[in-house]
C-alpha cells in the first residue's frame, strides 16, 4: 500500500516537473506556475505525512519483533521443560516444536519487513528532500517571472 | 584603559565620513570603500559570521544525530524531531527570503541616493542660499522620509525572522519535555542512569538558577542606576558596555528592549552618542562610581560562575562519547536507548542555545536599521527647522550643506553595508537549509547504525574540542574584564 502511494507520489512529482518544464518552454501565463507551486506544496505535505506513517510502521514492527522474540524464548523454555518431563505428552511437545518453527518463520519475515520498511523510509525521505529543492527552485522562477518587466 | 570596539569603530566612522565629505569631486562611497567595511563591522557588533555559520551547522548536525540515535520504537519522538527539522528548514528559507528583500531595499535606496546626488551637486555648486534651502526642504525631506519608511519595513521583516526562530525554539522545548517524560519511563528501573540523569538535571537547574539570579541582579542594577541618575556616558565609562557584552544571551531574552544595560549592548545609536558626549563631560562622584563598579564586579563574577558551570555541563559530551565507544555497541539493549535519549536531549538543548544566539543577532541587525532611521530622522529635523525658520544666514547654509553631504555619505555607506552583510547572510541561510534538507533526506538503516555511531563519535570529539577552546577564550575575556573593573575600584576610576 505504502509502496503504491509512494510510486504514485513520485510519478506525480515527475509529471509536475514536466508540466513546469512545459510552462517555462511555452512561456505560459503566470497562473499555471502558481498552480504548480501549490501542487508541489501538496506533494511535500503528502510525502511528510507518508514519512511519519512509515515511522509509525517501523516502530510498530519493532515492537512486534520484540514480542515475537519474547514468545520465542518462552516457547523454547516450554520445549526444554517438556523434554525434561518424563510423563509429558508427546503431542504437546510436537505442537510446541511446530510453534517454534512458525515463530522462527515469522521472525525471519519480520526481519525482511524491517529492511523493506527502512528502505521505503529512505526513499520517501530522499523524495521529500528532492521535492523541497524543486519547490524552492520553482518559487524562485515564479518570483523572477512576476518581477520580469512587461509581465 | 580597556578600549571598547564600538568606541574605536564610531571614531573611525566619524573620521572616514569627514574625509569623504572633503573629497573632490564629491561622490558616494562604493562597496569596497573602507567606510562601508567599518559599517559592516559595526552591524556585526562583535558577532563573528564564521561562528554563526559554524553554530548553524552544528545545530543541523546535532538534530540529525538526535533523530538517528533515538531508537526506532520511539516513533513519536522521532516524528517530533523530524518536525523540528521541517520547521527549521522553513525558517531558514524564510530568513533567506527576508534577507534578500532587505538587500533589495538597501540596494534600491543606494540607487535612489545616486540618482538624487547630481541635482544636489548642481544646487551646491550654484551656491544660492534659497536654492539650497528649497532643495533641502522639498527633495531631501521627501527622500529622508522615504528612506525611513523603507527602513522601518526592513526592520519589521527582520523582526519576523526572530519571531520565526522563537516558534522553532518553543517547539524544540516541547519535544525536549516530552522526550524527558519518555526517558523517565525508560530509566525508572535503572538506578545508575537515574542518578546520572539527576546529576545532569541538577547542573542544568543550577545554570538556569544562575540566569534567573543574573536577571534579578540586572534589575537591581537598573534600579540603582535610575536612583543615582548617572548618565549613560558615565555608565559606559564605568564598564557597563563590557559587562553587557559578556552577559549570556538568555539574560536579555525578556529584557532586551527594556533595560539600560541591554541598551548599551543593543543600541549602537545610544553608544555612539554616549561615547561622543563622554569625552566632553565630567565625572561621577567617586562614591557612586564605586557602587556601580561593585555591581559590575558582582555581575561579572556571576558570568564567570555561569561559564564554569557550562564548561562542566559540556564535559558530558565526551562522557557520552566514551559510553558509546565502551558498553553500548555490543549490548543493543535498553542501555543504548537510554544513552541515545540522553544524546538526543543534549542535541536538542544545544539547538535551543544556537537558536537563541541567532535570534540575538537579528535583534542586533534590526537595531542597526533603527539607528539608520534615527540618523535619517535627525537630518529631517534639521530640514524641518529650515522649513519653519526665517532667512538662513551664511553659517546656517554651511551647516545645511555639510549636513546634507553627510547624509549622502553616511546613508550610502550604511545601506551598502546592510546589502553586503545581507548578501553574506542570505548565502549562509541558503547553504544551511540545503544542508539540513540533504541530511533530512537521509535515513540510516539499522544495518548502518554502527558505522553511523562511529561517525557520531568522531564528530562529538571535534565539536567538544572546538567548544572547549571557545569556552576557555570566553573565560579569559571575562577574567580580563573583571581585572580591569576591579582596578578602577578605589582609584580615580576610568576618569583618571
Amino acid at each position: 500500500m505504502t509502496r503504491i502511494r509512494l510510486k504514485y507520489a513520485i510519478a506525480a512529482v515527475a509529471s509536475a516537473c514536466l508540466s513546469v518544464g512545459c510552462s517555462f518552454t511555452l512561456a505560459q501565463p503566470v497562473t499555471p506556475m502558481q498552480a504548480a507551486v501549490e501542487q508541489f506544496a501538496d506533494y511535500q505535505r503528502t510525502l511528510q505525512e507518508q514519512r511519519d506513517e512509515l515511522e509509525k510502521a517501523i516502530a510498530a514492527r519493532h515492537e512486534k519483533a520484540l514480542e515475537l522474540g519474547l514468545e520465542s524464548q518462552e516457547n523454547s523454555e516450554r520445549i526444554q521443560d517438556l523434554v525434561g518431563e518424563s510423563d509429558s505428552s508427546g503431542g504437546e511437545l510436537v505442537a510446541s516444536v511446530i510453534d517454534q518453527a512458525c515463530i522462527a518463520r515469522f521472525q525471519a519475515a519480520w526481519k525482511d519487513m524491517a529492511l523493506e520498511l527502512e528502505r521505503l523510509q529512505r526513499q520517501s525521505k530522499e523524495n521529500l528532500a528532492a521535492v523541497r529543492v524543486l519547490s524552492a527552485t520553482l518559487e524562485q522562477a515564479l518570483e523572477a517571472a512576476e518581477q520580469a518587466p512587461g509581465e | 584603559m580597556f578600549k571598547s570596539q564600538t568606541d574605536e569603530i564610531t571614531e573611525r566612522i566619524r573620521l572616514q565620513v569627514c574625509e569623504l565629505i572633503e573629497c573632490k569631486p564629491f561622490c558616494l562611497p562604493e562597496a569596497h570603500t573602507a567606510l562601508v567595511q567599518s559599517f559592516v563591522t559595526k552591524i556585526e557588533n562583535g558577532y563573528n559570521l564564521p561562528y554563526f555559520q559554524g553554530d548553524t551547522d552544528h545545530a543541523i548536525d546535532l538534530l540529525f544525530i538526535a533523530y538517528n540515535v533515538t531508537p526506532q520504537d520511539q516513533d513519536e519522538i522521532r516524528i517530533q524531531i523530524v518536525a523540528i527539522m521541517d520547521k527549521l528548514i522553513t525558517a531558514q528559507q524564510r530568513s533567506e527570503q527576508a534577507i534578500k528583500n532587505a538587500v533589495k531595499v538597501a540596494q534600491g535606496i543606494h540607487v535612489q541616493l545616486g540618482q538624487t546626488l547630481p541635482a544636489w551637486l548642481s544646487v551646491k555648486e550654484n551656491g544660492q542660499p534659497e536654492q539650497v534651502r528649497a532643495f533641502v526642504i522639498e527633495t531631501m525631506l521627501a527622500l529622508g522620509k522615504d528612506i525611513a519608511s523603507k527602513a522601518a519595513q526592513v526592520r519589521q521583516d527582520l523582526q519576523s525572522i526572530a519571531e520565526g526562530y522563537d516558534r522553532v525554539l518553543d517547539e524544540t522545548l516541547q519535544v525536549k519535555r516530552r522526550s524527558e517524560i519518555e526517558l523517565s519511563d525508560l530509566i525508572k528501573d535503572n538506578q545508575e542512569f537515574a542518578l546520572e540523569r539527576q546529576d545532569g538535571e541538577t547542573r542544568r537547574q543550577q545554570i538556569n538558577a544562575l540566569v534567573v539570579d543574573m536577571r534579578g541582579e540586572v534589575q537591581r542594577y537598573e534600579q540603582q542606576v535610575m536612583e543615582s541618575k548617572l548618565a549613560m556616558d558615565i555608565l559606559i565609562a564605568l564598564g557597563a558596555q563590557w559587562v553587557s557584552t559578556l552577559l549570556p544571551h538568555s539574560v536579555f531574552k525578556t529584557a532586551a528592549n527594556a533595560t539600560i544595560i541591554a541598551a548599551t549592548r543593543f543600541s549602537n545609536l545610544y553608544q555612539a552618542q554616549a561615547l561622543a558626549d563622554a569625552r566632553e563631560r565630567g565625572s561621577a562622584p567617586q562614591e557612586q562610581a564605586d557602587s556601580i563598579l561593585r555591581q559590575h564586579v558582582a555581575l561579572l563574577e556571576n558570568v564567570q560562575k555561569y561559564e564554569q558551570l557550562r564548561t562542566v555541563h559540556e564535559d558530558e559530551l565526551s562522557k557520552i562519547k566514551a559510553l558509546l565507544v565502551g558498553c553500548c555497541r555490543e549490548q543493543k539493549t535498553v542501555e543504548l536507548a537510554i544513552r541515545a535519549f540522553n544524546l538526543s536531549l543534549r542535541a536538542l538543548t544545544r539547538n535551543i542555545e544556537i537558536v537563541e544566539v541567532m535570534e540575538f543577532f537579528f535583534r542586533s541587525l534590526a537595531d542597526f536599521v533603527v539607528t539608520i532611521v534615527a540618523g535619517a530622522q535627525a537630518r529631517i529635523d534639521t530640514y524641518t527647522n529650515a522649513e519653519q525658520g526665517g532667512p538662513i544666514g551664511a553659517n546656517g547654509i554651511d551647516h545645511l550643506v555639510r549636513t546634507t553631504d553627510g547624509l549622502f555619505i553616511e546613508q550610502a555607506g550604511q545601506w551598502l553595508a546592510v546589502a553586503q552583510l545581507g548578501e553574506q547572510f542570505a548565502q549562509t541561510f541558503n547553504a544551511a537549509w540545503l544542508r539540513l534538507n540533504e541530511l533530512s533526506g537521509k535515513y540510516v538503516l539499522s544495518s548502518e547504525l554502527d558505522e553511523h555511531l562511529d561517525n557520531v563519535i568522531t564528530y562529538l570529539d571535534t565539536l567538544g574540542s572546538e567548544r572547549e577552546q571557545r569556552s576557555k577564550a570566553r573565560l579569559g575575556e571575562v577574567q580580563r574584564c573583571l581585572e580591569s573593573i576591579q582596578g578602577f575600584l578605589g582609584s580615580n576610576g576610568p576618569f583618571g
